[in-house]
């Protein structure tokens, strides 16, 4: 056990007239249990007197948010970075660094250690209003926002993910539907809203309530009438509804829909369903309620990922289950396809070939042959940046009136240019950020200026301007204003979503510096010459925006100004100034390292500096992560501070694993990476992890 | 005491059935008929109404700008924020000075309840309230999904139904148990309890936890089907058009008149809805300001301290508030309903933690209305849902979750 030191610093600030102090002391040092007399020496300088100092600290330091919450009982619902930039941003500062007393929180050290003594000393002169509850959430909080990644010293080990159900999203139940019973419109729109984790949609953790119940069962039986209207072609052929047919829908039919062979239970249940026995001798009435419970089943609507006990496979542990070919087949389609395994796929199931890694890959590489693994691979892009919901950033018609029009044609871009770079075994990581093609159809090319494009079709098209996931059209106007640009949105989703960087949610009351800047500066916002850059320059530059703006925020965000709110590239901005796009990234690795940065001029050259930079790279493969397994590397749902845990074995695990799916994709391609998906051990091997 | 309320609401129980029994009604003519249940839910909710029995909570993102929202005492004069509750002002009582007690973004699962799990208000409201009726909560939404949830149910959270048709179809649908003969969906929902039940014996503790939420949605609606009818006569379904943010307005009117039918028809007790999301990612492309809403709030309005776009952005909120008020007035069940809006924040540039704008309205002459007199910093959305539970005698029903414990000073009568 590494080391640890906490000096309770505490600082105060006296606000008047713009003008403040702090005074500071320390607590003991608690694995020296140095006396306070002692610590307040510690520096080489006199800390003042600690009555002194709790005089003046309740003024400042916002105890009420834990009086106001029976944290003490565990029922308090404040999360760990609440707390944290409530109680503990005032003295160690508001990204752990040391804050005014000097005490930087932003380097690694015992985690067990660090929440004991938040509980027992923390905040200072009041540690009953943080019991462990609280505590753990500080520590985690400053652990997973400051610390530094760190991977396990060990990765040998078997690296086991959970045994789960997850439910079908809509998109996948429309899918599905689609392919087993050839649904040719919207059936899933009926269906309750899925959950959001992250940046995906994700049932992992969603349970179904009666509400959800009730709608799986209305879009289940209209699905049946529908399918019955068409004597259940393409999912079943009979000649004649009688008991030959009944059996043909229990032996061929049922076992796509359940995307496994049914046992016996299963099959007398439904086979007494199919065969009109419930519905007065009535067997296609039979077939269709059979269909319509199937649709809403337990057996449908979860996709399983249980596995089952091998005694026979040495490489795991003896409460390790392995998934089954079946369930094998249903992991691959869906997450490389978003549908239901076909024909071939149930057959491979069938055969129990896809519990060997050669078959796995073999099958991966069939299913990325696919267009739906283009599909597959554009919505987890769009959901990722935020593109996809571009409907959600309007822009001024009278400004840009050809923007609405293009909303579509943008969105496809971004999910054309990743897909071709997952799927096309050529390409490698760099071309994710830092590709000098893109792809256009006409109404896009026009919008670019790209000359000699036709037709609505897209076509990969060779830029020296643009190109990547970062310097294209709907990545910059979704996180663009609806004139101008918006350098803050633009910086705040480049670090969280590309470099996965927590960075911190703004403060209460940032307005009131805001608006005095505004005021002080009125004349200077007004003139023609001031640019938009300038504009957030000067309106941030306040307590306590300057806290995040001047280094994470604002270098970032005015290095991408050389494109505009609809995705143009430009040299001027709105007002007719040149464009000044240089930029620098500050902590480029880690948010706690505001003394490294780099300097890049404009987007492309930041897409150029991402695609070598570590973090870009896992960040990738951790939201990969997240989408294929409906579980975060780290985390289950960090909004959620009571919500389920990974246990820390699992966590390695997953930090492992994005390793290796890292290094896959760096150091061979990121085709390689989902030929390959299905043969980890974090898929193929489960635990009844403790949550 | 808890003890004599919790059998207030057994005596409901058993009056429900003695009305049933004296007007010589048998359990297969309650499956047959699409009005019956309703109806004598109806004669019992008339012979019982004494005070409020339904629950409404109507949530709007992003507070307000406090100067620009408050009216004065008496409710004559207006800020253009709260201009539009004009209309409703007899039915309202707007909160003081009321403090939160957790304020920002990202707050929403915690706004209707004191824990991350557990039930929030409208679903334990629903659990206290709705024992007779067909549905124990409604929650709607007009595009509200995907930035969090408002409703959590035994600590599973519950979409918004975002979708008018959807809600409608649900609530006033052909659920019923049919002609007095056996449901087919009955034989469905037998078959997935086999399912759920064999799952339950594969599977470790958590993924357990989730398949009893399967289970009691599963029993739940099988209680529906044995039990009546869950429609209710009022007339053709809507007309539908598409959801997208230039129809907000139509639909979060759609999604009032609905909670309102569902309330007068009895279907449930209990309803929210949610006029947005809590990210503030959604728009009115129908007002001047056409951007996003959460834009109107931060940086839109260019510096301009009447917050000109905010301030038009959250009126029209306001009135899709006042709608729903006022439609509940017109259906006959305002004074039978104990109405609380709620928000997460004060003043929604700063994200602040004071001067919550926070209202209560309806609840006949439980509470008092026309009136913006009472509340304090130390009092929070919490406080304000636990006086209307008071209100609603349910405090000190054992299956309350107990929310807070002090009432609002000021607020009852």
């Amino acid at each position: 056990m590494k080391a640890f030191y906490l000096f309770a610093w505490l600082g105060v600030y006296l606000f008047s007239i713009g003008e403040s102090f702090g005074v500071a002391f320390a607590d003991q040092d608690l694995r020296t249990s140095k006396t306070l007399s002692q610590v307040n020496h510690i520096d080489g300088h006199m800390r003042p007197d600690l009555g002194q100092f709790f005089q003046n600290s309740s003024s400042y330091h916002d105890f009420s948010i834990l009086e106001n919450m029976p944290l003490a009982d565990g029922n308090g619902s404040y999360t760990g970075g609440e707390i944290f930039s409530k109680v503990c941003a005032s003295c160690h500062g508001f990204d752990a660094s040391g804050g005014v007393l000097n005490i930087p929180l932003n380097t690694k050290r015992d985690l067990a250690a660090m929440i004991e003594i938040i509980e027992q000393r923390m905040p200072f002169g009041n540690p009953q209003n943080c019991d462990a509850t609280c505590a753990e959430r500080v520590g985690n909080y400053i652990a997973d926002t400051f610390w530094a990644e760190e991977l396990p010293e060990d990765c040998s080990m078997v690296k086991y993910g959970a045994r789960q159900l997850k439910i079908l999203t809509k998109s996948e139940y429309q899918n599905s539907v689609r392919d087993l019973i050839g649904i040719n419109y919207n059936v899933s729109e009926s269906l309750s809203a899925d959950n959001r984790v992250g940046y995906f949609t994700n049932n992992t953790f969603t349970s179904i309530v009666v509400a959800t119940y009730e709608a799986y069962l209305n879009v289940a039986e209209e699905v049946a009438a529908w399918s019955a209207d068409r004597n259940f072609s393409p999912l079943l052929n009979c000649q004649n509804f009688d008991q030959n047919c009944a059996n043909r829908f229990i032996n061929t039919a049922a076992p796509k829909i359940f995307r496994r062979t049914l046992n016996s239970r299963e099959r007398e249940i439904y086979t007494n369903m199919a065969n009109g026995t419930l519905t007065n001798g009535d067997v296609k009435a039979g077939l269709q309620l059979a269909l319509a419970g199937m649709l809403s089943s337990p057996q449908f609507l979860y996709r399983h990922e249980i596995g089952e006990l091998n005694r026979s496979n040495g490489e795991i542990d003896f409460n390790a289950y392995e998934l089954t070919s079946y369930e094998m087949a249903t992991w691959l389609s869906f997450s490389l396809t978003g549908s239901t395994p076909d024909a071939t796929a149930l057959q491979k199931a069938a055969n129990n070939e896809l519990r060997n890694p050669n078959n796995i890959r073999a099958e991966a590489r069939r299913l990325l042959n696919s267009p739906r693994a283009r599909s597959t691979m554009g919505n987890f892009v769009g959901n990722w940046l935020g593109t996809d919901q571009l409907e959600n950033t309007p822009k001024d018609s009278e400004k840009w009136p050809e923007f609405q029009q293009l909303i579509p044609h943008l969105k496809q871009e971004i999910r054309e240019n990743f897909a071709e770079v997952m799927l096309n075994r050529n390409e490698n990581f760099g071309s994710i950020y830092n590709a000098s093609w893109t792809y256009l159809n006409a109404p896009l090319a026009e919008h670019y200026g790209i000359s000699g494009i036709s037709g609505n079709e897209f076509r990969r098209v060779n830029v020296n301007d643009r190109g990547g996931i970062l310097a294209n059209g709907a990545f910059m106007s979704r996180w663009g204003e609806s004139i101008e640009t918006s350098p803050i949105r633009r910086s705040v989703r480049v670090r969280r979503r590309m470099l996965c960087e927590n960075q911190p949610n703004p403060p209460g009351n940032i307005a009131e510096g805001r608006e005095e800047q505004i005021k002080k500066h009125a004349e200077v916002l007004r003139d023609p010459r001031t640019t938009n850059r300038m504009k957030y320059a000067i309106i941030t530059d306040t307590q306590p925006c300057v806290n995040c703006h001047q280094e994470w925020i604002n270098p970032l965000g005015f290095g991408m100004e050389d494109f505009n709110t609809v995705g143009k590239i430009r040299f001027a901005d709105l007002r007719g100034n040149t464009i000044d796009a240089s930029g620098i990234l500050y902590a480029p690795e880690n948010l706690s390292d505001r003394d490294v940065s780099i300097s890049f001029y404009g987007t492309r050259e930041l897409g150029a500096l991402f695609a070598n930079l570590p973090s870009a790279q896992s960040c990738v493969s951790k939201n990969l992560f997240r989408y294929m397994m409906g579980v975060g590397h780290d985390s289950i749902d960090n909004t959620n501070p009571l919500g389920p845990e990974l246990s820390s074995r699992e966590r390695d695990g997953y930090a492992c694993t994005v390793q290796q799916m890292t290094d896959t994709m760096v150091h061979q391609s990121p085709f390689e990476l989902l030929v390959n998906l299905g043969t980890l051990e974090t898929v193929r091997y489960r635990k009844n992890w403790v949550r | 005491m808890k003890k004599r309320y919790k059998n207030v609401f057994d005596k409901s129980r058993r009056d429900l059935f003695k009305i049933i029994g004296s007007a010589g009604i048998s359990q297969g003519l309650l499956r047959a008929s699409p009005l019956v249940m309703g109806t004598m839910i109806s004669r019992l909710a008339d012979a019982q109404q004494t005070r409020p029995n339904k629950s409404v909570i109507i949530y709007i993102p992003d507070g307000c700008i406090p100067q620009q929202f408050f009216p004065n005492s008496n409710l004559t004069a207006w800020k253009p924020m709260s201009q539009p509750y004009q209309t409703v002002a007899s039915e309202c009582n707007f909160l003081k000075n009321m403090g939160h007690h957790r304020a920002g973004h990202g707050v929403i699962p915690t706004i209707i309840n004191n824990s991350w799990g557990g039930d929030s208000f409208d679903v334990n409201m629903g659990r206290i309230l709705s024992q007779n009726h067909p549905f124990a909560y409604v929650n709607l939404g007009v595009h509200s999904n995907g930035k969090g949830c408002l409703t959590k149910d035994n600590g599973h959270e519950v979409p918004f139904e975002d979708n008018p048709f959807n809600a409608f179809d649900r609530l006033f649908g052909n659920a019923s148990g049919g002609g007095g003969t056996r449901s087919p969906r009955l034989n469905i929902i037998d078959a997935h309890l086999d399912a759920v039940n064999a799952l339950k014996l594969k599977l470790g503790s958590h993924e357990r936890q989730r398949l009893e939420s399967h289970l009691s949605a599963i029993e739940d609606m099988q209680k529906r089907l044995n039990g009546g009818s869950s429609t209710c006569n009022v007339g053709s379904p809507p007309d539908k058009f598409a959801l997208g943010f230039e129809k907000f307005r139509e639909q979060a009117h759609l999604q009032s008149d609905i909670i309102a039918l569902a309330l007068r028809c009895n279907l449930t007790a209990s309803c929210s809805i949610a006029f947005g999301n809590e990210a503030a990612e959604f728009s009115f492309p129908y007002l001047n300001y056409k951007d996003v809403y959460h834009q109107s709030i931060h940086g839109g309005n260019n510096g301009d301290s009447s917050y000109p776009h905010f301030r038009e952005t959250r009126a029209h909120l306001s009135g899709l508030s006042a709608y729903l008020i006022n439609k509940l007035k017109n259906v006959g069940v305002l004074d039978s309903t104990i109405v609380c809006e709620v928000t997460d924040m004060g003043n929604g540039d700063a994200h602040s933690s004071n001067d919550i704008p926070l209202i209560m309205a309806g609840g006949g002459g439980a509470i008092h209305r026309k009136v913006s007199n009472a509340g304090g910093s130390s009092y929070t959305p919490l406080n304000q849902i636990h006086t209307a539970a008071v209100v609603l005698n349910a405090h000190q029903h054992s299956a309350y979750q107990k929310y807070a414990t002090e009432v609002i000073p000021g607020v009852l009568r």
